[in-house]
């Protein structure tokens, strides 16, 4: 920089003096060559160029957006499309199957799908959702965006995961929130809710938010089940045992595996991952006899579908055992079918005895309530 | 033809910028069935989690501003009364905070500071200990740290700019009259430097008031939730955008009463003080506190920033922590299977920044030839359209971003996921910058010199061409670099209107932060450095040769 500044470039007019002397006017002798028509000229293509390129950006990232009404659309939530997520794998069957093009949307989580689709509901783009969880479910069918489908294949899934009887949405994979720890900084991991609150355990929990995170509302709920009204203090006792609450999932659970808490809430099926992919048991599930909290998602066909009756097929197909073959290892949840065998990994996923589940109605009537109640006993 | 320049100026202006923030007004002051009503704003306003969150964001505000000032003073000092070898890089550094991006900040805040950060694991070998000694991340201190050291240069800035000028008269008098250093320093120097002060807390607080990368990343969870963040989270995540708007507003009024309380108070303190052109300045004179000052700057500035560009060349080999030197990141990043999104997102962010560099620049020199040159002839309605034009200074980013977000719904969904919005939108954050670098150069053109081009025959475009553009290049340029800086480095509302197309790199950066590719993101974030250093190496080149022409202050 130095030698930046002390650079002499000589025809550098001096404005300062030139406001500062009396009546004289200085013309930089550089310019006094005159007119200099190029440089209009210059600038005007210099704009043009940048006017044409931007635009052909813009057209170019817009295009695949539109693409015919023939092919059946879903939005799904991120990690369901992503590079490692069931999407990848399943889509492309289907899509052989039947000889159909399906366009898989990302819409963000899956809270983000609903809301998409109930922006579009008078003219919906989707014609099937994937990704409403028994949290959810209240609140889709209040907007009554899903219109009805009993699949053939129903009688392959466990009875007691289907959790809408009246068939608008259709269960395909299940899980179990839990506090998963890092066995070589605890030896001896909390057993319930209420040991998380020993001081030992200062700082050492990640958590979720539950306006934001699935699994941050999970565990809302989860306390919900467990100490009803009396929630919040527990919230308040918990503050001392956390380091800190991030907005999502991937966020939280990559400070615990680089080392910044020894223990993240997640779901029982995360120390499968790290036998599968990275042959460690290092990482494991705190199992809590008195109960863990459920998630079950599923999927529904928008109402007022363009392709209702390609949108049945995917139904059928999402509970045939191809998919759900792939749910294990691509969504790290259960498959809802009894036909499936688990992978070896899953030896590592315990599922919890006690399954707790609060009623969708009661939730759909309560949360904003609850929400409020939390973030203000976690901020006081 | 200037009404035409400035009809359609203003009309880009109304469509992108007030309509917009129309959008939000709407959004905050218009109830389920469409009339008139507080009612958004008291339900936000009587929530308690919001006031605390309200709370808050002065709370880290004004210790922020404190701390940055503090941190500054020494610096100011230095560059204000003494000679020093490399002072003219320490002048350079100063411009930092304007070009580097806030998302790089924080970057490299989380992996040299992070309990699992280049700080902490050195600590822990030194230590012999297992746990982290140094817990500064997801907290107040974090936040505070990150802000105090990314607008120190700030403060430094504009109280040595006014230090130097200062004549040491009335210290010497103090000090012969037998004060002591504090004394003098208290009493003499303290209250002559108080409106620059009180322009370096002011700017820096709106900034810190303002500040949405920092808090997303480095505050955690809700406790340490900001105005600016709790925007964001209401309108891309819960959808709600009635409060979302709502807490928008509330903001933009706080802001407004800064802005009108640093000016009053500006004016009160800025009597005409003994001012000298001779500064008179000394050697180093305690070089221990000296060198002590400079190491502890290069260690807040330089090591986060270092430790982006190391960690973007290590690789793990197990999990355990240790690390070889790779480029493995950089083939992941070009080559590998999501390497597409990361060379869109580089390539998006170029063309934004080149387009809005483009679209800004005329705005902001048809403006201040508008305000200048008095076009329409009536001096206050000038002014009073001169600080309609400036307003996008002041509302926030985030708001900004919120009124794209509202109004996008009224688009194709072809337009508004083409990232011409996302360019409107920073040409608008951009063209003000533009309009305070060339108003400073306009104004100091002799009207003499353009009367004898205009009598000797030359035509307005001729006079334009001739004599006003070579003498207000300088300024079109250093605007156009803060415009591309700007660009480049936008986060806040870029991240409300990125959609899977129009993804840009500090987005990207976010986004691989958020999933925890710090390898990945640093990667990217060396990138991001390149082009910010050579940013800056321009503007260097062009206008800090004299350190003026500077858009602000």
């Amino acid at each position: 920089m130095a030698v930046l500044q002390s650079e002499k470039i000589p025809v550098e007019p001096d404005l300062d003096n030139a406001s500062e002397g009396n009546e004289t006017f200085f013309i930089p002798t550089e310019y006094k060559t005159y007119p200099r028509k190029c440089t209009m000229k210059k600038l005007f293509f210099l704009a043009a160029v940048f006017c044409v390129i931007s635009l052909q950006a813009a057209t170019a990232s817009g295009k695949d957006e539109n693409s015919g009404n023939s092919n059946l659309v879903i939005y799904a939530y991120d990690s369901f499309v992503s590079e490692w997520g069931p999407g990848p794998v399943v889509i492309p069957l289907f899509e052989e199957k039947y000889g159909v093009k399906v366009d898989l949307i990302s819409a963000g989580d899956s809270g983000q799908v609903l809301q998409k689709a109930i922006l579009e509901k008078e003219n919906p783009k989707a014609d099937i959702l994937i990704g409403i969880d028994n949290n959810l479910l209240a609140k889709a069918l209040e907007e009554s965006l899903f219109s009805p489908y009993k699949p053939e294949n129903i009688s392959k899934v466990q009875k007691e995961l289907i959790f809408d009887p009246k068939y608008n949405v259709i269960p395909f994979d299940y899980g179990f929130f839990s506090i998963i720890y890092d066995s070589q900084k605890i030896k001896n991991p909390p057993a319930s809710l209420e040991d998380l609150l020993q001081p030992k355990y200062a700082k050492s929990l990640i958590m979720m938010d539950p306006r934001t995170s699935s699994p941050g509302l999970g565990f809302l709920l989860w306390t919900i089940a467990e100490y009803g009204d009396n929630f919040t203090d527990y919230w308040t006792k918990l503050k001392g045992s956390v380091l800190t609450i991030t907005d999502g999932w991937d966020t939280g659970y990559g400070l615990f595996t680089s080392g910044e808490a020894p223990m993240v809430l997640s779901y029982t099926t995360s120390p499968a991952y790290h036998v599968e992919y990275e042959d460690t048991t290092r990482y494991r599930a705190a199992v809590f006899p008195e109960g863990h909290y459920m998630q079950i998602e599923g999927l529904g066909i928008v109402k007022n579908a363009r392709n209702r009756k390609l949108a049945e097929k995917f139904i059928e197909f999402a509970l045939s055992k191809e998919f759900q073959n792939a749910i294990p290892l691509t969504n790290w949840m259960y498959p809802v079918s009894k036909e499936i065998d688990l992978p070896k990994s899953f030896d590592y996923a315990p599922i919890p005895e006690k399954k707790l589940l609060l009623p969708s109605d009661d939730i759909r009537k309560n949360i904003n309530q609850w929400l409020e109640q939390w973030t203000d006993s976690v901020t006081k | 033809m200037r009404f035409l320049l400035l009809f359609s100026v203003s009309t880009f202006i109304l469509l992108f910028f007030y309509i917009p923030v129309f959008g939000v007004l709407k959004g905050a002051f218009l109830d389920k069935s469409g009339s008139f009503s507080f009612g958004t704003i008291r339900d936000v306003l009587t929530t308690p989690y919001n006031r605390r969150v309200i709370l808050f964001t002065f709370e880290q505000a004004v210790l922020s501003t404190f701390f940055a000032v503090l941190l500054g003073f020494p610096g100011a000092y230095l560059l204000a009364k003494v000679n020093f070898p490399g002072k003219s890089a320490v002048k350079a550094v100063s411009m930092i905070p304007f070009v580097l991006p806030s998302i790089l900040v924080v970057l490299g805040f989380v992996i040299f500071f992070g309990n699992n950060g280049y700080l902490n694991r050195a600590a822990m070998i030194i230590l012999g200990t297992d746990k982290p000694p140094f817990r500064i991340l997801y907290s107040l201190k974090a936040i505070i740290l990150a802000h105090s050291f990314y607008n120190f240069p700030i403060a430094m800035r504009i109280l040595s700019s006014l230090w130097e000028k200062m004549s040491s008269n009335q210290q010497n008098a103090a000090f012969s009259l037998g004060a002591d250093r504090g004394t003098a320093f208290f009493t003499i120097t303290l209250p002559q430097l108080m409106p620059a002060l009180i322009s370096a807390a002011g700017i820096i607080f709106l900034f810190c008031f303002s500040s949405f990368a920092v808090i997303l990343v480095l505050g955690g969870g809700p406790a340490y939730t900001t105005m600016e963040v709790e925007i964001y989270r209401l309108a891309k995540v819960s959808l709600n955008i009635g409060a979302a708007s709502s807490l928008a507003v509330i903001g933009i009024v706080f802001s407004l009463i800064f802005m009108f309380l640093t000016i009053h108070l500006q004016k009160k303190t800025s009597e005409a003080e003994e001012m000298t052109t001779t500064p008179s300045q000394k050697g180093i004179e305690r070089p221990g506190i000296f060198t002590a000052y400079a190491v502890l700057i290069l260690f807040l500035v330089a090591a986060p920033i270092l430790s982006v560009i190391v960690k973007s060349f290590q690789m793990p080999v197990t999990r355990a922590g240790s690390e070889i030197l790779s480029l493995h990141w950089y083939q992941k990043l070009f080559l590998g299977g999501s390497g597409a999104g990361v060379a869109a997102a580089i390539r998006n962010s170029i063309v934004f920044a080149l387009s809005s560099g483009v679209i800004a620049i005329p705005i902001g020199t048809i403006l201040s030839y508008f305000s200048v040159k008095n076009w329409i002839g009536n001096r206050t309605i000038t002014s009073i359209l001169d600080a309609l034009f400036m307003l996008p200074m002041i509302v926030s980013s985030v708001m900004l971003g919120l009124g794209y977000m509202i109004l996008r719904n009224s688009f194709s969904d072809r337009f508004s996921d083409s990232g011409i919005l996302i360019i409107f939108a920073h040409s608008i954050l951009a063209y003000p910058f533009v309009i305070r670098s060339v108003t400073g150069v306009l104004r100091k053109i002799k009207p003499s010199l353009i009367h004898a081009a205009s009598s000797m025959g030359a035509s307005p475009s001729a006079v334009f061409l001739t004599i006003e553009l070579p003498l207000i290049k300088n300024a079109l340029l250093t605007g156009a670099a803060f415009a591309f800086a700007l660009s480049m480095g936008e986060l806040n509302a870029t991240i409300l209107l990125a959609g899977r197309g129009t993804t840009t790199i500090p987005v990207a950066i976010y986004r691989l932060i958020g999933s925890y590719n710090f390898y990945g993101a640093c990667a990217l974030g060396t990138v991001l450095i390149i082009i910010t250093v050579i940013i800056f190496i321009l503007l260097d080149r062009i206008s800090l040769r004299k350190g003026r022409n500077l858009p602000w202050g």
